[in-house]
């Protein structure tokens, strides 16, 4: 079995094909999805509106308003919704607003009362999610200035303390993040975890020409290995395994360069990623040695069907991924029954939800494939008859 | 021939495909130290009956023993002490010379250090020591042929199966991977050989079997062969101008087959008989015919395949 091994790992490390389509392929996708993608984030991220301030006498007095704009608007800081822009006057603002270099401006009153200001340039120009924003952190300060403004009337000495007077100022901003996964959402995502799919899919040609290289009647290399002195099983497990390492060690390094060099986010789980890449590279390989005792079964046949499997895992596009997931809504069963759909699944899961239960659905649905695959290949293994030889 | 003596024993093998039967009621043995030949036209059930012996495919009727014991697909011990050197080169392609000779002598050989000296010999005995780390693509063709034998022979096979070796290689390497069969026989191998080449089958074979639709036609030694055949020598003298009236008393001598005058040289063949060379020349001297080069050649192995095999083509449809 060692000698199998040993044979299917030195002859598929040097061998073209799978180093093209397990290794070269996706590092080479992930270098044009990093070119197509790279403005792909901003798209999906909320970007902070320029606030304008008329920072008059007014806005000076305000008590605790200054503190509140300077929050929300530090660059350092987490909480940062916005740029800010300062006027002298509340014309100047407005101007500024209907060129629209500015999302709103702000403005107070003698009352100490801040007023936000949207004009219909502004709006037209950048919607009104920015502002929704803004006007909360304004709600969220008259509240604060209000209830401040209650306690010194009715008991003064509850403010003699610098300490009182920071609990209400110090949650000027109380905007909170939420995240609804895991992992903040990666819109490209997707894509990639589509190609590792794809790859691995392609990977299968590995072990199709490990196990055709065994069988007696595919050729003479099969039938001088068939008259080894040691059971077929062996070999054949030995070369299995051979084409499997390879499999995983090129889908490691893809993986390794998707995440060290286009950044993208597997998550934290690291050992998920590992048993991810190791069951859809034993599937893979599994399906490779059922298509290798299909004496008819070409290496372009196994491309051409891991292209149209990768169809339904999103990775060709919008149109795709709407496609992929029109079918897991209506026919759940259609879309898990593809091999390279759970592998991207896998994935997936890892990044977004809260539970391992829908990661280890998908292994466990990988593992059964294989296990299919594999009993399938044996049984015509076992069928192969050499009496064409 | 003792059968427990024997290396290979076939008793009444029978191997049919459908309707034809390509090895028909074969029956042979072959002793331990002997040079098996295996001779016959294509489609006469050569490869047939090594890939039986070699439980490559099953069989209709009959047995084989291979040392004495039955062979079967699960004999491990016993393909342990087989070598086959098959007809079309089987390497990896990917893999060095000497990883190719060395993948295949650990489905033998599972210790790495005798394994290690064994590739040594291995690579000694084919001479390819320059080429060890060259992949099988960077081989000529007789380096190919000498890799193949290598990865046969590695792991010192006591019966080694050649299934034509030889095949489109140049006279040097002919004659390298002829010696080296000679010497592994003359360490003690027992080998079965298959070629379309007389002379090399006559050069090393000392038993020959011919082989024709599934059956054996002859069996014996080069010479036992040469004497069941009615083909006697070929004669061969200068004469220059001859008559016809002369050239018909040649022809009506009783061991006379043919007898042509070509470019001032007779051909005269000869049924087996004993004084076949006296007769012709004595019919030239009658005939008061002065000669100069007189040539006699006994009948060629390729002789006694033609007479007996025949000599329409096999390969036609």
């Amino acid at each position: 079995m060692l000698a199998s091994l040993r044979a299917s790992v030195l002859s598929l490390a040097r061998d073209k094909a799978l180093l093209v389509w397990a290794l070269a392929f996706p590092i080479i996708m992930t270098l044009i999805f990093m070119g197509m993608f790279s403005g792909i984030q901003d798209a999906y991220t909320t970007v902070g509106s320029t606030l304008g301030v008329v920072r008059d006498k007014n806005y000076s007095a305000a008590m605790g308003l200054d503190e509140t704009i300077q929050a929300i608007s530090d660059p350092a800081s987490s909480d940062r919704i916005c740029d800010v822009a300062y006027y002298e006057s509340a014309a100047d603002a407005e101007a500024a607003a209907n060129a629209a270099e500015v999302d709103a401006y702000l403005t107070v009153d003698a009352g100490g009362a801040p007023q936000l200001h949207v004009t219909n340039a502004s709006l037209s120009e950048n919607g009104t999610l920015p502002t929704s924003v803004l006007a909360e952190v304004l709600d969220t300060y008259q509240h604060t200035r209000a209830a401040v403004e209650k306690v010194a009337a009715t008991r003064p000495e509850l403010l003699a303390t610098g300490e009182a007077i920071g609990a209400f100022t110090e949650s000027a901003v109380q905007t909170v993040r939420l995240t609804a996964t895991k992992n903040p959402p990666s819109p490209d995502a997707r894509y990639y975890y589509a190609l590792l799919a794809m790859a691995a899919g392609m990977g299968a040609t590995a072990a199709m020409e490990s196990v055709r290289r065994l069988l007696p009647t595919a050729g003479p290399l099969g039938a001088r290995q068939s008259l080894a002195a040691v059971p077929r099983w062996r070999m054949l497990v030995g070369a299995l395994l051979g084409a499997w390492l390879c499999e995983f060690a090129c889908l490691l390094v893809a993986v390794l360069f998707m995440r060290g060099v286009a950044g993208v986010s597997f998550g934290s789980d690291t050992h998920g990623v590992v048993v991810a890449l190791a069951a859809s590279s034993l599937m893979a390989c599994a399906a490779g040695a059922l298509c290798g005792t299909a004496p008819r079964m070409e290496t372009g046949m196994i491309s051409g069907i891991t292209c149209l499997l990768s169809l339904f895992t999103g990775l060709y596009g919008t149109s795709s991924q709407q496609l992929a997931d029109a079918i897991e809504a209506t026919a759940p069963a259609l879309a898990h029954a593809n091999p390279l759909w759970q592998t991207t699944n896998c994935f997936y899961a890892l990044l977004y939800y809260d539970t391992p239960d829908a990661f280890l659905e998908s292994v466990a649905a990988l593992l059964i494939m294989a296990l299919a695959f594999l009993a399938l290949a044996s049984f015509r293994m076992r069928r192969t008859s050499y009496d064409h030889l | 021939m003792a059968s427990n003596k024997a290396v290979v024993r076939i008793r009444n093998l029978v191997k049919r495909y459908g309707e034809l039967v390509a090895v028909d009621h074969l029956s042979l043995d072959i002793a331990p130290g002997e040079v098996f030949g295996l001779l016959g036209p294509n489609g006469s059930g050569k490869t047939t009956t090594i890939n039986c012996i070699l439980q490559l495919l099953s069989y209709d009727h009959g047995e084989i023993e291979l040392f004495g014991q039955p062979m079967r697909p699960t004999s491990y011990q016993l393909k342990r002490r087989i070598g086959v050197v098959p007809q079309e080169v089987a390497v990896f392609d990917e893999l060095t010379a000497r990883e190719n000779v060395d993948s295949f002598c650990a489905l033998y050989v599972s210790d790495r250090t005798r394994r290690r000296e064994l590739v040594d010999a291995a690579i000694d005995f084919v001479g390819l020591q320059k080429f060890e780390d060259f992949r099988p693509k960077k081989l000529s063709g007789g380096l190919l042929r000498r890799l193949n034998i290598a990865c046969g022979i590695a792991h010192r096979p006591e019966l080694i199966i050649m299934d034509e070796p030889t095949v489109a290689v140049d006279p040097q390497s002919r004659e390298s991977i002829l010696s080296g069969i000679e010497r592994l026989n003359a360490e003690g191998a027992t080998v079965i050989y298959t070629s379309h080449y007389m002379e090399e089958v006559e050069r090393l074979c000392s038993r020959i079997m011919i082989m024709d639709h599934g059956r054996s036609v002859a069996s014996g030694t080069a010479d036992e062969l040469k004497g069941m055949i009615g083909t006697g020598e070929k004669v061969s003298v200068e004469v220059g101008e001859m008559d016809e009236a002369t050239l018909e008393r040649v022809r009506s001598l009783p061991h006379v087959r043919t007898a042509e005058l070509d470019a001032g040289m007779l051909h005269v063949q000869c049924t087996s008989g004993a004084h076949n060379l006296a007769d012709v020349l004595g019919v030239l001297a009658e005939a008061g015919l002065s000669y100069g080069r007189v040539l006699s050649e006994p009948p060629t192995l390729n002789d006694v395949f033609l007479e007996i095999t025949g000599r329409a083509l096999r390969d036609e449809a």
